[in-house]
């Protein structure tokens, strides 16, 4: 019964010392920190990127630290310019001149070379006695680092640090007391990845997190977001944790916690707001206009080109887009395919892939664009290439005992002239007839001639794109079925003109 | 009989290329040079450490993992570098002196020191090895000398390469000088506490 009474008051005591080791301490003693000495500096080299570096990660464990200004001026005032050792009288005097405890000098052993290294050799003194406390060197290099598969593996001097400091600072924490460094931050948050960025509502997310934990490590870890938790599972092999969730599927910014679930005896902690992603479930909402060209019914013709113009009903940020532009038979001639935003116009000058002109016809413009969640949206125009008037035929022919000239074009796929010119004359150079239009085709009476008409004319038109057709001293054709006479047919009458 | 005797024989040469093999490998080697037992160092003076090499810094760089090794040992109590500088400035020493008996009697009444450390660093590069790998080597001559007389007490020399420490395909290799230098003076440390550093009892 004794022996049970007394399991009881050493559980609780227990208790309390956790308490207490968990709890942040009221009267934090302050931490001074010398500029450490970096011997790839030389003798009296300092590294003050490093000693800054040093300190962050000190305030993380909840060390409250003398001010950098005030350890420099008392090194000023001291005429100190060492700053690797200290000697006792002055390891006190600081002690005593800002209030600190506990002081820490070191040396930066190594940084950089070939095999990129980094290390530090760091001593910890008690202010009151000047004597040393703790001392510890820790140094690694990239190659040293070499895991298996590459996976997490540093890359650069900069991620060794973090190993150096954790293991120097988690030695450190072990042998100083709770006043000196607060046991409520045993963690340092390297990076938090959500991926996507921006997601479809309802679509899988996924979270990958590199965390440090200074002793030991929580039993778990979760993803908090509105949709609540999601554990994640601890990748050794990249020495990280990673967890998938459903995004929710109303539209919006949504921010991540991560919430560190401890065993009993210490509270869970949240990270809040460490990481966001966001919902996009609508599509971009693209459509096409087509600038520079001439709308005829449902196609929009043109002769040089067209100006491309997108629009997009969201101005969400776009991850690729892709244009295309088909024939007629479905066959894809122009292919673009780019990654980012939607240019703000472009221009089709009718030039296929292989940037040859394209013939006269009917062109499919298709444009494709995806926003950074993955949502579609297209938009398609036809348009009409004319790049050259249609040609025209003049033929001669006689009906009921009168001639003809018959004016026509010679495709009926494209648009026809919409104003023109004709002038015949005859072989002597004799002006028969001279006859304006707008439409085609044509059949214009011919003055009486005698015997068969055999004429010469000059044609001018052009359409309604600007395209211009000229045909100068052609022959008119004859049906045919009709051979042109010879000129050994003896004339009825005498002719007017030689 | 003679089963019994050649067992014996066999025994005791396998014990013997035991432990030649490990002092082979270990190249550690430390010499108990006085009568005098290190038991009675309680507080001593690391003194910089004179410098064999081409690398100008290496001989500060193991003088300061040495001296943050001893003081992680708990062994002694040890005098700040600041004091021992202070000293050589006093004495007009340089790094790796060569003490008098003024000098052992100025340690002893300023710094209160039994002892002092005086360290030579006698090599440190990097060694190739096959497949264009190369690791890095120290030897380091580390003394102890007792103030009172000025007699050595101990005498160790100790060499090592960063794959002594390799344990399957490349774990374990050390490719850092700091961290080869931390396991060098560990392991001088650990045997010369085997030897009674560390046993003050005042």
């Amino acid at each position: 019964m004794i022996a049970t009474g007394q399991k009881l008051i050493r559980t609780a005591l227990l208790a309390v010392v956790l308490l207490c080791c968990g709890a942040p301490s009221l009267h934090a003693e302050r931490v001074a920190v010398v500029p450490l000495a970096d011997l790839s500096l030389g003798d009296n080299g300092v590294n003050q990127s490093v000693t800054r570096e040093l300190s962050s990660r000190l305030e993380l464990l909840g060390a409250t630290l003398v001010p950098e200004t005030e350890v420099v001026e008392f090194l000023s005032n001291n005429r100190l310019r060492g700053t690797g050792y200290l000697d006792t009288f002055t390891i006190k005097k600081m002690g005593h001149d800002l209030d600190c405890s506990l002081l820490l000098l070191g040396t930066v052993t190594e940084i950089g070379g070939t095999d990129p290294t980094f290390g530090i050799a760091l001593q910890a003194y008690n202010t009151e006695t000047g004597k040393a406390i703790w001392a510890r060197t820790s140094a690694t290099s990239l190659r040293e680092q070499v895991k298996m598969l590459g996976l997490g593996q540093p890359e650069q001097v900069a991620e060794l640090k973090p190993l150096v400091f954790d293991e120097l600072l988690g030695s450190l924490r072990k042998r100083v007391s709770t006043k000196i460094m607060p046991l409520n931050r045993l963690y340092q948050l390297d990076r938090i990845e959500i991926s996507p960025a921006f997601a479809k509502g309802g679509s899988e997310v996924e979270g990958v997190v590199k965390i440090r934990f200074i002793d030991t490590l929580p039993e778990r870890i979760a993803v908090e977001t509105s949709a609540g938790p999601a554990y994640l599972f601890r990748d050794a092999a990249a020495d990280t944790y990673r967890g998938r969730w459903r995004a929710p599927l109303e539209e919006g910014a949504y921010q991540v916690s991560l919430r560190l679930e401890w065993k009993s005896q210490r509270a869970p902690e949240r990270l809040l707001n460490v990481a966001g992603y966001e919902v996009i479930s609508e599509s971009p909402g693209l459509s096409i206009e087509i600038k520079k060209g001439v709308q005829t019914g449902e196609v929009i013709a043109f002769r040089d080109h067209i100006l491309i113009l997108p629009r997009l009903t969201r101005t969400k940020p776009m991850t690729r887009w892709m244009l295309e532009i088909k024939n007629e038979d479905g066959e894809v001639l122009v292919r673009e395919e780019h990654e980012g935003n939607l240019p703000e116009r472009m221009v089709w000058d009718g030039r296929g892939g292989s940037r040859s002109r394209l013939a006269n016809g009917t062109y499919e413009i298709i444009l494709h664009v995806w926003d950074l969640a993955g949502n579609h949206s297209v938009d398609a125009r036809l348009v009409a290439l004319q790049a050259s008037a249609l040609p025209v035929t003049v033929t001669t022919f006689n009906e009921n005992g009168k001639n003809f000239l018959r004016v026509e074009s010679v495709s009926e796929k494209g648009f026809p002239l919409t104003s023109w010119t004709l002038d015949a004359t005859s072989r002597q150079g004799e002006s028969l007839l001279r006859v304006e239009g707008s439409d085609l085709p044509v059949k214009i009476e011919l003055p009486p001639m005698e015997g068969e008409p055999d004429l010469l004319y000059n044609f001018e038109g052009s359409d309604f794109l600007g395209n211009r057709l000229r045909l100068e001293k052609k022959e008119a054709l004859r049906p045919a079925n009709e051979p042109k006479s010879t000129s050994s047919a003896p004339a009825k009458a005498w002719v007017t003109d030689f | 009989m003679i089963r019994m005797l050649t067992s014996k024989w066999l025994l005791a040469g396998c014990l013997l290329m035991l432990g030649t093999g490990c002092s082979l490998s270990n190249d550690l080697m430390t010499r108990l040079v006085s009568k005098k037992s290190p038991r009675e160092v309680c507080r001593v003076a690391v003194l910089p450490f004179e410098n064999q090499t081409r690398n100008l810094e290496a001989a500060t760089l193991a003088y300061r993992i040495f001296y943050g090794e001893l003081i992680a040992t708990d062994l002694v109590d040890i005098v700040p570098e600041g004091d021992v500088r202070l000293f050589l400035l006093r004495n007009r020493l340089r790094s790796g002196p060569v003490l008098n008996a003024n000098h052992f009697e100025d340690l002893a009444r300023n710094l209160g020191v039994d002892a002092v450390v005086t360290g030579t660093l006698v090599e440190v590069g990097m060694d190739s090895r096959s497949g264009g790998e190369s690791v890095p080597f120290v030897a380091l001559q580390l003394d102890l000398y007792d103030v009172q007389s000025g007699h050595r007490l101990l005498s160790s020399f100790h060499r090592r390469w960063g794959d002594d420490y390799r344990r399957t395909m490349h774990f374990g290799v050390v490719r850092t000088l700091s961290g080869v230098v931390t396991h060098v003076s560990k392991e001088i440390l650990e045997d010369w506490e085997d030897k009674g550093v560390g046993d003050c009892k005042r």
